[in-house]
């Protein structure tokens, strides 16, 4: 059939049968661009929700977030849609695309689904966006809106301009983003147990941030009153977070002698965690305790008394050997202590003395050492002195297991002090007997 | 109970009997006298009438006898730690004692002391005056002789210092015999200072 008969027969049909007429008007215009219908967007979310909101940490993923595209338009004017998600961030007025790449559907992309009865054919299409894999990029918390949107090249479609939505077709989802505070285990000292300033420490604890937040770890540094000395902070994923002291520089010589604590504070953007926590200022963790720093070298300690018969009245030479590990001399007072059986630790002589690079013996000879309660007692002799030595200690002692001679006196009986003595012992009843008669005169004749 | 508190004991023993046999004595003659007066006489006054002077040189001696014997008793039982281990001179006065002087000046506090006890005696009733250790030997009739016995108590004791001395200067070494010595001469000395009394008392006692 030509073109013309066509027209001749459509003229006919128009005046013989307008009915007809018209079936084949809308028939023929099916085709026609100006019958084009707009498609209709939802968010599609399956899981329970209440009213469309839901509640999820930053790194939770909404997994079955899709949407569904209705096209009532015919395959021949169905135009290619390009679908995006996009977000309303918490404080934030405009939506923002949160997928890279829009999803694309085709107009061959849709299924059809019959109303009941098969009155009516629906052409949808759903489709989810696998690229979202969480919120921890929003840097926040909060409330977030969720809509799909829509172009087929010449208009823009929007989820959130539909109405009457039900479960599971939502225009805006609304999403109440969590975070989950980072955690800290683990957190030890590995170190000698009593260092030296720059011994080997290195501070070592375990930090995880259920968002897999890049964390900043700080680690405080505090002396024993609780306040800090110092801090340094590490960026950190989740795994061992480690600070060498020596790389750090956080002790010195000045802090030898010196005890200290720790704790750490970390902090993944949004929640500052403290470990221990600081409610309780004083909980810290120990360490490390410095050493002090020795400067002496003390060995050999000796005594040598006078008389090998030990005893209490005689000189004894106690000596120790010292030198100084630095390489100058040094003016410290040395005390001699002496304890015995009876008696605590008694201070016999303090002396200021130089102590030089090269080993030199000191004595301190003294006939002050015991007294007649130390007879028969063995005794403990001990030098301190106010710089550290090679032991960290500030003293040095030795046991002298030889016990003192139990002799009460010093004298023999023949001799100048006991004669003396014994002179006296004569003299002074006989004076006392002179006296007493001279003055009462009881004895008096007469 | 050792042998030093047994000798202890012994020596207070003896002074316990020189004080008994002094206050029978005294009784005694009270009773008799009041017998012979066949009535009461004062006891005051009795006493007064039976004491007579024994001489100053003799009383000055038998004061430093008695000092003596004190003296030499503390250097017998305080200086070594035997009888009292933890009151005994050295552990008392440790820097005192084993000074130079430690000797002489624990015989100037044993002498002391007995000065003291003496002076202190004197402040007794007339009642009691025999009692006053300066009077004691008023109250007997001594024979030159007795005087020349009683006063050689002072070497004695004296000897027995020495001795007590030595021990000490030998301490821990203990030596028996020289134990011995020095008891038996504070004991003599006792003796011979008690003599007057305990004789009285025996011949007397009819």
């Amino acid at each position: 059939m030509s073109l013309n008969q066509f027209k001749l027969y459509l003229e006919s049909w128009q005046r013989q049968d307008p009915t007809k007429y018209q079936d084949m008007i809308k028939l023929l215009r099916q085709g026609d661009p100006e019958s084009y219908k707009p498609p209709y967007i939802w968010l599609h979310y399956d899981d329970n929700t209440t009213n469309g909101n839901i509640t999820v940490s930053r790194n939770d993923v909404p997994s079955s977030i899709s949407f569904t595209v209705e096209n009532p338009n015919s395959l021949d004017l169905r135009r290619t849609l390009f679908v995006d998600l996009q977000a309303k961030l918490p404080g934030e007025r405009e939506y923002h695309k949160v997928n890279q790449f829009p999803h694309v559907v085709q107009p061959f992309d849709y299924e059809i689904i019959e109303d009941e009865g098969g009155k009516e054919r629906h052409f949808t299409s759903l489709k989810r966006w696998p690229e979202i894999t969480s919120f921890s990029q929003i840097g926040g918390v909060g409330e977030v809106k969720l809509r799909a949107y829509m172009t087929d090249g010449t208009r823009d479609y929007s989820s959130s301009s539909l109405s009457n939505t039900t479960y599971p077709y939502y225009g805006e989802m609304m999403i109440n983003i969590t975070n989950a505070p980072p955690q800290l285990f683990n957190a030890s000292l590995v170190g000698p147990p009593s260092p030296r300033y720059n011994d080997p420490l290195e501070y070592v604890a375990e930090v995880f941030d259920p968002d897999d937040d890049l964390m900043a770890v700080t680690l405080h540094i505090t002396d024993p009153a609780g306040r800090e000395v110092r801090n340094e902070t590490q960026e950190a994923k989740s795994g061992q977070v480690s600070f060498k002291a020596a790389q750090y520089g956080f002790f010195g010589e000045a802090d030898a002698g010196k005890n200290f604590t720790y704790y750490y504070t970390v902090d993944d953007g949004i929640d500052v965690t403290s470990f221990p926590p600081r409610d309780n200022p004083n909980a810290t963790l120990e360490g490390p305790n410095i050493r002090s720093t020795p400067k002496l070298w003390v060995e050999n300690l000796h005594v040598e008394p006078v008389d090998e018969n030990y005893y209490y009245w005689d000189e004894y030479n106690f000596s120790v050997e010292m030198r100084n590990q630095e390489p100058y001399n040094i003016e410290i007072p040395v005390t001699l202590k002496i304890k015995t059986e009876d008696k605590n630790w008694k201070g016999v002589e303090t002396r200021t003395v130089t102590v030089t690079p090269d080993s030199k013996r000191i004595y301190f000879p003294t006939d002050d050492a015991f007294d007649v309660l130390d007879r028969g007692s063995d005794f403990s002799f001990r030098f301190e002195y106010q710089e550290y030595d090679q032991n960290n200690e500030r003293s040095a002692e030795m046991q002298w297991y030889k016990p003192l001679n139990q002799r009460l006196m010093k004298y023999d009986l023949v001799s100048i002090p006991i004669g003396i003595n014994l002179l006296f012992v004569l003299i002074l009843p006989l004076l006392g007997g002179i006296f007493l008669e001279k003055w009462m005169g009881k004895g008096r004749m007469g | 109970m050792n042998l030093m508190q047994v000798s202890f004991l012994a020596i207070v023993m003896l002074l316990l009997l020189g004080l008994v046999a002094h206050i029978l004595n005294v009784r005694r003659v009270h009773r008799r006298i009041e017998m012979l007066e066949h009535k009461a006489v004062p006891k005051e006054k009795l006493l007064s009438d039976l004491y007579s002077c024994q001489g100053s040189n003799f009383n000055a001696l038998a004061l430093t006898a008695w000092i003596l014997f004190l003296t030499a008793l503390s250097f017998f039982y305080l200086i070594t730690p035997e009888l009292f281990p933890d009151r005994n001179y050295f552990i008392q006065l440790p820097r005192m004692a084993s000074s130079l002087g430690g000797l002489a000046l624990f015989s100037l506090l044993g002498s002391m002391m007995m000065i003291l006890v003496i002076v202190g005696s004197e402040k007794m009733p007339e009642s009691l005056q025999c009692y006053r250790l300066a009077e004691l030997y008023g109250y007997y009739s001594m024979s030159r002789n007795e005087k020349r016995s009683m006063i050689v108590a002072i070497p004695l004791l004296w000897v027995s210092i020495s001795i007590s001395t030595h021990m000490a200067t030998i301490y821990p070494t203990f030596l028996a015999p020289e134990w011995w010595g020095a008891f038996i001469l504070l004991f003599a000395s006792l003796l011979l200072l008690i003599w007057p009394m305990t004789k009285e008392m025996w011949e007397g006692r009819s």
